[in-house]
């Protein structure tokens, strides 16, 4: 025997180790099997065998150890017995083998082993376990077979033969060795070679795989395995190939990847470390191209070079593949472990076979196959990691992967992998016909026969008061398409609208649907390069226009202006078929032209009728128009009304970007039904206005995934209403599935009438419940095609093998998966392109007109989403002297808004991967600036910057910063008008920030009615409007009341508020008062003229408690709240200069002065610190620091010599606790002076810490409170 | 995630059904019922150039004789 002392671990054993110690509790690392002995064995002869060969394999005997160096292993004693024997049942024996691998095992204090004889009534069972960190599965089986054979020469009487094994020591030096070698050099350059671009793993999965704390384990038989062997001989491999080839496009099957990388495990034992039992194995990457062209000889074959090449370099270590490559990441998905040491286990007389329980950690899955040669083919076991596959996705798995090998098997050399069948019976069945059995009689008419249906006297259109009855639209539609079919409309032709939302705009879709014609709606705020590529590549017969549209117009194509007269023609209107298209609609085009989407009038006629089927609009509901012509959702909110006598209330152009206004409207106009993209109903329920939409009877969502969270809010806000989520992309008529959420749950649906969707792989095989793949389109509603693009529409609506003969679907590029009740999930995209707020974008059509501007030599779009749920649109551009700020403007020329990057990078050259991809991870992020802009002048300003920077997410935002160069949109916007309209009662419209998108500009906006005056005066409209009573904050003895701008973010909105300041701020000549009195007649007359009736709110901190409290005393029953901030009567002022002052303005923004080091504060210097912390009182000059000087020494005088006077009324005093000692005054000290209740707040805040913006937030929130328990919360 | 019909490296075919719809399709998948391969097996931008050459008229066939 060797030395017992502490010795290293092998590399495979550190790792262990490491893994282990970082998760002390888990279990996974028990590895253990039993052996099924059919008969008796000695177990006290048993016992002495396995004692022997504990003795002999040091590594059983071993434990791990904590030591100065790192870890260390220690070699036990021989015990003197370690076999447990229980007389039990086969469940209970079961029962204890698990349960003792459930159990942890800590590597330090070992036995690292343990040994139980199960004696059942037929059999025993021999179960083992060991730590992972002693044996790997090698050793499992060398110490079974040893024991065996021990165990049959002491029962025969024979002496056992010497032991095979070498002491653990070699296996240590063999590790050493190899790992000084330059055949370990060698192995890591091949591997960094082999795994060159690389694809990240791909897993069943569809959560990130992580360290299993258990096993789920399933196993299955495949039962001829002839066939298998059959055809590994035919293509020249070995059976194992056959497997691993086979998992590596089952995975491909699921993940749609065209590369996978499997994990092998290997022994990485060669000569005489075949004889040492130990912890050596090692898990190798094994990367398979395994694309679904491939034939099943060609995959075979790869797959065979590729784990030849892996066993030659075996012994490289994977914790070492993972510290070479730069990212420390996973490397390989799921494991594929196939064993055929295939071991005769003989006790005495009795053949043993071995039952596997554990054999180790699998983070994702392990699939494990066993050549047993018992006669039952091959098992088959897939151990999986419960935290990322339930038992039934495991089983389905595993079915399916045993079904694909004998398919596969049989399938030949020849076929395709991407051909040979992987669902398991029934499956295929369900996903294609039974989840798309939507077959529904829809008589074959024309969206214009519906449309003509109804000529009666009911309103059909209400637009900003104004209505036209139907026989009033349908009289001025008629007239208007005799002219456009006298201009040559007619079917097949296209007529252009640029015309905004009004009641003209559905004349004119009318009118071209009557002339036959299909209508092409053009955005008239569309820049004009992209409104001139439109209509020359529609080609439309004329354009309808208004006069304010047309002017911006090109003027080559015949135009009609719709708000003039309409001429009188006689033309015949030639009826259109339902092939013929009803509208055109342009979307993003990837190669930087858009194209346009025909749709005949029989798809979107099968969607209106489907729609009425579903939802049962009746004549009397009212569904808002507010979706922009050229988006198809608006196709449905227009015709739907029309086709059933209901009425349309369309929506003022822009108002669709405001909730405030769409709240309005909604309850104002009685809307039933109303669509929303879904960032904008979050948009829409965070209004106030939001829950006052009882009226609604439905709310329909489509444009983009809809989160839950938003779906939990809106029957929070809407108890009642319906929230129907839709989902389809224009190329199929609107929407082709429908989900309607009842509960919190979100999906896309199911699929609509006579509309069938496919869920496929890369193969263009269906995919089975709850795998993702490319989501396609058949059935009706499929457009023709995009005009004019024969290529790109034959490349897109392609043949249809699951439907009809001849029958064409179209591919979306949308990811989804199917529930097992036939509802299907939007997983997200395919390709690259992006929906931003419900519009789809092509980053590739950005992309092509950005590489176009000088300088530029390569062009990358993406979108970012740096802030959760804030999506930005960022391009990086190389080349050289490119101009960021000019290459914006000139994408905001040719690109609608929305596609407009919100920011340029320019790089010197776009970041490559090893493949030559470009590297989407390593570009960087749009860098938050911290602005250079010039600091706010006036506490409202301050405020409003505080709301841009909160909206925008940065940490501050200068005064003229214009906020969509900051990255701000228009959704960022509605949320600005929404602080703008809590934080200061004023409502913006969304066209006010887009016109003044600074805050110099938009505080303007905010002083239209003027109500506004120096910052220095006495009176301070820190928040003039509102329609309830006004709040006065009184300046403490500076005389300053800036320090109050803090507050009213946490007032509630309706109560202007005002500060009122000393005299004398910016006036030195100014007499200043003789007394408190004085200055409190003063404030009087002043508040009276802003308000000249009770009740006034009054608030004051340090000496403007009590002149709050003697103007209280004035107004009498005229007070609401007298709330007083931290201050008493009789108390004395310090005496302060110049350098208390300047600490004073630092600490009112919160800033400690003791940052500025011990030096003596200048003016210069605090002044620099305000402006650089965005405040405001950095504009205070020198002359205005003396004067706040000169103001506190008088103030302090007066304080000094005032006799407060009673105040008939109750008095709410907030208390600073935390720098009150007994003797401090209390509330109490008022008594004398207040005639009423004295109520008691408190903040758990220092006296001279009010005024910073977290203590202001939390009187700001006490005040709210006091104001809502004034009993007179109106003005009279 | 790979699309079959955007391997720019894999063979096509140009299949065409009764409406004269044309389609692009992977070589490696079988002709679905109704179409007719009227190009290929061949490189993408030969299949292209086919349906940009040969397919002028998008309306369906059965629209036109109507």
């Amino acid at each position: 025997m060797s030395d017992t002392g502490p010795r290293a671990l092998t590399a495979a054993q550190a790792g262990i180790w490491y893994a282990q110690q970082l998760d002390p509790d888990n279990p996974i690392y028990n590895a253990g099997e039993y052996l099924r002995i059919p008969g008796r064995v000695d177990a006290a002869v048993l016992d002495k065998a396995i004692t022997r060969v504990l003795g002999e394999a040091e590594t059983l005997r071993a434990s791990v150890i904590e030591h100065a160096d790192g870890p260390r292993q220690v070699i036990r004693p021989v015990p003197d017995t370690v076999l447990h024997t229980h007389h039990t049942d086969e469940r209970a024996a079961m029962r204890a083998m698990r349960d003792d691998l459930r159990t942890p095992v800590d590597p330090a204090t070992g036995p690292l082993h343990r040994f139980a004889l199960y004696r059942l009534p037929d059999a025993d069972l021999l179960y083992y376990r060991y730590h992972h960190v002693v044996v790997d599965g090698y050793t499992v089986a060398l110490v079974a077979q040893r024991i065996a054979e021990v165990y049959t020469a002491l029962v025969n009487g024979e002496t056992p033969s010497p032991t095979p094994f070498l002491p653990l020591d070699a296996l240590l030096e063999l590790d050493a060795e190899y790992r000084a070698s330059e055949r370990f050099a060698q192995d890591r350059d091949y591997w960094a070679a082999a795994l060159q671009g690389a694809p990240e793993p791909a897993s069943l999965a569809a959560r990130t795989p992580h360290m299993a704390h258990g096993l789920v384990r399933h196993t299955e038989y495949l039962d001829e395995p002839d066939a298998l062997k059959d055809l590994a001989r035919e293509c020249g491999v070995t059976w194992p190939s056959v497997v691993m080839a086979a998992t590596a496009a089952y995975l491909q099957r699921f993940t749609s990847v065209p590369e996978v990388v499997l994990g092998l495990p290997v022994t990485t034992r060669t000569g005489k470390a075949r004889s040492i039992p130990g912890m050596v194995s090692n898990v190798v990457p094994l990367r398979i191209a395994a694309a679904p062209e491939t034939t099943v000889g060609e995959l075979l074959r790869h797959t065979s070079a590729r784990l030849k090449a892996a066993m030659r370099h075996q012994r490289y270590r994977y914790e070492d593949l993972r510290r070479d490559r730069s990212r420390d990441q996973r490397l390989v998905g799921p494991e594929v472990n196939v064993m055929i040491f295939d071991y005769d286990l003989k006790f005495g007389e009795h053949r043993a076979l071995v039952h596997n329980l554990s054999i180790g950690p699998s983070d994702d899955l392990s699939v494990n196959v066993y050549d047993r040669g018992d006669g039952r083919g091959l098992q088959i076991d897939f151990d999986a990691n419960p935290d990322l596959y339930t038992e039934r996705e495991i089983v389905a798995h595993q079915r399916r992967f045993v079904r694909f090998l004998a398919n596969l098997a049989a399938a030949g050399p020849d076929v395709p992998v991407g051909a040979v069948p992987a669902l398991l019976p029934g499956e295929r069945e369900q996903v294609v016909e039974a989840f798309n059995r939507t077959d529904a009689d829809v008589e074959p008419a024309t969206l214009t026969d519906l449309l003509n249906r109804h000529t009666h006297d009911a309103v059909a259109v209400e637009f900003e008061g104004r209505t036209l009855t139907y026989a009033e639209l349908h009289a001025r539609a008629d007239r208007l398409a005799a002219v456009l079919a006298e201009h040559g409309a007619g079917p097949e032709r296209i007529v252009a609208l640029a015309v905004p939302r009004s009641l003209e705009l559905v004349v004119g879709l009318l009118a071209v649907l009557k002339a036959g014609a299909a209508y092409l709606p053009i955005d008239p705020d569309y820049p004009r390069d992209r409104i001139a590529f439109t209509l020359a590549d529609a080609r439309p017969a004329l354009l309808l226009a208004t006069t304010a549209t047309a002017a911006d117009l090109p003027d080559e194509l015949p135009t009609l202006l719709i708000d003039q007269d309409i001429p009188e023609a006689t033309a015949a209107l030639t009826p259109p078929k339902p092939a013929n298209p009803a509208y055109v609609i342009y979307t993003s085009g990837s190669t930087g032209r858009p194209k346009g989407v025909l749709v005949p009038h029989e798809g979107i006629v099968n969607r209106l009728l489907w729609m009425q089927h579903r939802y049962g609009l009746t004549p009397g509901d009212r569904v808002l128009q507010k979706t922009p012509s050229g988006f198809d959702v608006s196709v449905w909110e227009f015709f739907w009304p029309l086709i059933q006598g209901a009425t349309l209330v369309v929506a003022r152009p822009e108002g669709h970007k405001d909730p405030a206004y769409l709240a309005e409207l909604i309850v104002g106009s009685g809307v039933t039904t109303v669509h929303f993209v879904p960032s904008m109903l979050q948009a829409f329920l965070a209004d106030p206005g939001a829950a006052a939409c009882t009226g609604l009877r439905r709310v329909v969502c489509s444009g983009e995934a809809l989160p839950t969270d938003a779906v939990e809010r809106f029957h929070r806000t809407l108890p009642g209403v319906e929230l129907h989520n839709l989902y389809g992309p224009t190329e199929a008529s609107v929407d082709v599935t429908a989900w309607e959420c009842a509960g919190n749950d979100v999906h896309i649906g199911a699929p609509v009438w006579n509309t069938r969707t496919y869920v496929l792989d890369a193969a263009l095989n269906p995919l089975p419940v709850g795998a993702t793949g490319e989501l396609y389109l058949a059935g009706v509603q499929l457009a023709r095609g995009y005009h004019d693009r024969h290529a790109l529409t034959a490349e897109r609506f392609v043949a249809d093998p699951f439907g009809p003969p001849g029958a064409r679907m179209y591919r979306t590029g949308d990811l989804a998966r199917w529930t097992d009740d036939g509802q299907l999930d939007y997983v997200g995209r395919a390709d690259h392109q992006v929906k931003i707020r419900g519009l789809r974008i092509e980053l590739g059509e950005i992309e092509a007109v950005a590489a176009k501007q000088p300088g530029v030599d390569a062009a990358a779009v993406l979108v970012r989403e740096d802030r959760p749920g804030d999506q930005r649109i960022v391009a990086y551009l190389a080349g050289t002297g490119i101009d960021p700020a000019a290459v914006r403007a000139a994408l905001a020329e040719t690109l609608p808004d929305y596609m407009v990057p919100s920011a340029v990078i320019t790089l010197p050259a776009l970041p490559v991967g090893p493949n030559g991809k470009l590297d989407r991870k390593a570009l960087p992020a749009p860098e938050v600036k911290a602005t250079a802009g010039r600091a706010p002048r006036t506490p409202r300003e301050e405020i409003l910057a505080g709301l841009f920077a909160e909206v925008l997410g940065l940490p501050r935002v200068g005064v003229e910063d214009n906020f969509f160069d900051l990255g701000g949109h228009s959704l960022l916007a509605t949320r600005l008008i929404g602080r703008v309209r809590d934080t200061f009662g004023v409502t913006l419209t969304i066209r006010t920030v887009f016109e003044g998108p600074t805050v110099a500009t938009l505080v303007d906006r905010l002083d239209t009615d003027a109500r506004t005056g120096d910052a220095l005066d006495v009176l301070l409209p820190l928040r003039p409007y509102g329609d309830k009573p006004a709040v006065f904050c009184v300046h403490p003895a500076g005389g300053l009341a800036w320090c109050y701008a803090g507050l009213i973010k946490h007032i509630e909105g309706g109560h202007p508020v005002y500060g009122l300041q000393a005299v004398g701020l910016d006036d030195d000549s100014a007499p200043l008062p003789a007394s408190l009195d004085e200055a409190a007649e003063h404030y009087l007359r002043v508040i009276r003229d802003v308000q000249p009736h009770g009740p006034y709110h009054l608030l004051g901190y340090s000496s403007g408690g009590l002149l709050a409290h003697s103007m209280a005393a004035r107004l009498g029953d005229e007070v609401g709240l007298l709330a007083i901030l931290d201050t008493y009567p009789g108390q004395t002022l310090a005496e302060i200069g110049e350098q208390e002052v300047l600490a004073d303005l630092l600490s009112w923004v919160g800033f400690d002065r003791r940052h500025l080091g011990r030096k003596p504060l200048t003016h210069e210097k605090v002044s620099a610190t305000l402006r650089k912390l965005g405040s405001s009182l950095a504009s205070l000059e020198q002359r205005h620091i003396e004067a706040i000087g000169r103001i506190y020494a008088n103030n302090r005088d007066l304080v000094h010599e005032s006799a407060p006077p009673v105040y008939r009324g109750d008095v709410t005093v907030i208390v600073a606790t935390l720098d009150k000692i007994d003797i401090s005054p209390t509330p109490e000290t008022w008594r004398p002076y207040v005639d009423g209740r004295i109520i008691t707040r408190r903040v758990d805040r220092k006296h001279n810490d009010l005024m910073k913006p977290g203590p202001l937030a939390e009187i700001g929130t006490i005040l709210s409170a006091e104001l809502r328990g004034t009993s007179q919360g109106e003005m009279s | 995630m790979t699309n079959p019909f955007d391997n720019e490296e894999g063979t096509f075919l140009v299949l065409v059904n009764a409406e004269n719809q044309h389609s692009l399709w992977p070589s490696f998948v079988a002709v679905p019922a109704g179409w007719t391969v009227v190009h290929g097996e061949a490189d993408r931008a030969s299949c292209v150039a086919y349906i940009e050459a040969n397919w002028t008229d998008m309306r369906p066939k059965s629209l036109i004789g109507s």
